[in-house]
């Protein structure tokens, strides 16, 4: 807990500045994640499709 | 989550904190600023998260588990963020000292306060009033806006975050103004509903039938256990109990393949087990199998299915196919030479390395176990136990003279093959 009685103004700007940084680096690092997330699943389709069309090829010869 | 209850959430945090005094006025711009650039953030991420769903749904060669795990993703992506911003908020209002002065009342607000999903709602619909404010249509376009939200919040959390991304994104268009999407989406969700329902009531009720299904001990038992039950879900149908019946007698008489059953319940593996159980018809063959652990006896017996044989390996019977009892005699087989093998080992620790290393050689160069060397091995060990009286020319002639038909005539001996690594290990 942050012990605001001995916070100047000045400071709680300063503070409340660096937590909204520190959120929008956060959020950053989650859509990271996200888009991380995602294209490891693309990648994972695309090799499953490249997979079963080569199935498929074999088969058909 | 998504951004419209993250947009609520800021919404409500920042623009009713109104300065005491003036010397509070910088300290509300940065947090009103701080809010703007949150707020940004997160729709951006929130379109992004639309645009993400709709791509892998457009993706060449998506099943519907990649859209289940893109929803986990968009899920999991909202959780966190909402986390971020409750957190910030939090911080922030400790720092400008809202929440040491006020813990009472926070306390009950958070009592009072809505869901995540009323929340939703309540945006949604807002939205909606204002986008056909003025128009003709407008009370039917509210009413079934409820409705569909009303629907979204009765689905499990896993399913609510696609419709609620497909409500924000028809109340965002400008195209889609029709009733007709509306009603289209209410009964999507009133399916999903259904379904979801439907679903939940199956699996509770197969709950309940697996364990008495667990518990049958004759195929009579399983027979009154189905009787009295309304069926099984299965992977891809749904069985009453008749047709059940129907198809367990047909496994049951070898006319049906085991696979013909549904794995729910564990029906498959009991009429497995009950399946395995020895006929007392049917002639049992018993032989000996020598492993490291000593000598079992072990039965078969053979049923109406050529590819289908009942094996108790001295614990108990089950059934398994043809191709599972070879590989399980190889596997036997392998074992047995093991044995042979650690009582050639058994003998070096008495000291009687000469005697194993004579032996290896012999078996390295002489030991083919083929047919046809085996008339040729028998002689030679026969001389060997003769001369030297060592058991293990015997435990080995005896091994042979019981597994003769064992041998291939063409393949490389897996006897042969231990010896030669444990001869490379001795070197």
């Amino acid at each position: 807990m942050l012990q605001n009685n001995n916070i100047s103004d000045k400071n709680k700007v300063k503070l409340i500045n660096n937590i909204y940084n520190k959120a929008l680096s956060d959020i950053n690092n989650i859509k990271k994640e996200r888009d991380d997330k995602i294209i490891k699943l693309l990648k994972n389709i695309d090799d499953r499709h490249i997979d079963k069309i080569l199935k498929d090829i074999k088969n058909t010869k | 989550m998504d951004f419209e209850n993250k947009q609520n959430k800021i919404e409500e945090f920042a623009p009713e904190k109104k300065p005491e005094n003036e010397k509070n006025l910088e300290i509300y711009d940065v947090i009103n600023n701080g809010e703007k650039r949150l707020s940004g953030a997160s729709e951006k991420i929130s379109n992004e998260n639309i645009q993400a769903i709709s791509h892998v749904e457009n993706y060449p060669g998506t099943e519907s588990r990649d859209i289940e795990n893109t929803q986990g993703i968009i899920t999991e992506t909202n959780q966190k963020i909402n986390q971020v911003i409750e957190n910030t908020q939090k911080n922030v209002r400790e720092i400008v000292g809202k929440n040491s002065e006020t813990n009472q009342e926070k306390d009950l607000n958070q009592e009072k306060r809505p869901s995540q999903d009323d929340l939703r709602e309540v945006n949604i619909i807002k939205r909606i009033d204002n986008k056909f404010s003025g128009r003709e249509n407008r009370d039917e376009f509210l009413n079934i806006s409820r409705k569909i939200t009303e629907k979204i919040k009765g689905l499990p959390d896993n399913k609510k975050e696609v419709y609620w991304q497909k409500m924000l994104s028809l109340v965002k268009s400008e195209q889609n103004n029709d009733i007709y999407y509306y009603k289209e989406l209410h009964d999507e969700a009133l399916n999903e509903l259904k379904m979801v329902e439907k679903n939940s009531s199956l699996k509770n009720r197969d709950m309940a039938i697996e364990d008495r299904i667990t518990k049958c001990s004759s195929f009579e038992d399983l027979d009154v256990v189905l009787s009295s039950s309304e069926g099984l879900s299965g992977s891809s149908n749904n069985y009453d109990s008749e047709n059940l019946k129907n198809i367990i007698s047909d496994v049951k008489n070898f006319k049906l393949p085991l696979n013909a059953l549904t794995r729910s319940a564990g029906l498959r593996d009991k009429v497995k087990n009950l399946l395995a159980t020895p006929d007392p018809l049917v002639t049992t063959n018993r032989f000996e199998v020598t492993t490291a652990d000593g000598t079992n006896i072990w039965e078969s017996q053979n049923t109406p299915n050529p590819e289908l044989i009942r094996l108790n390996r001295g614990r108990h019977w089950e059934l398994i196919s043809k191709s599972e009892y070879k590989e399980i005699l190889h596997k036997a087989k392998e074992d047995e030479i093991g044995a042979y093998v650690d009582l050639l080992d058994k003998y070096k620790k008495e000291n009687l390395g000469e005697k194993r290393n004579s032996m290896i050689n012999f078996i390295n160069n002489e030991f083919i176990f083929t047919k046809n060397h085996l008339g040729e091995i028998k002689e030679n060990l026969s001389i060997l136990y003769e001369k030297t009286n060592t058991p293990i020319y015997k435990k080995l002639l005896d091994y042979i003279n019981s597994s003769e038909n064992k041998f291939d005539g063409n393949q490389e001996s897996p006897f042969l093959k231990k010896i030669k690594s444990l001869k490379e290990k001795s070197n």
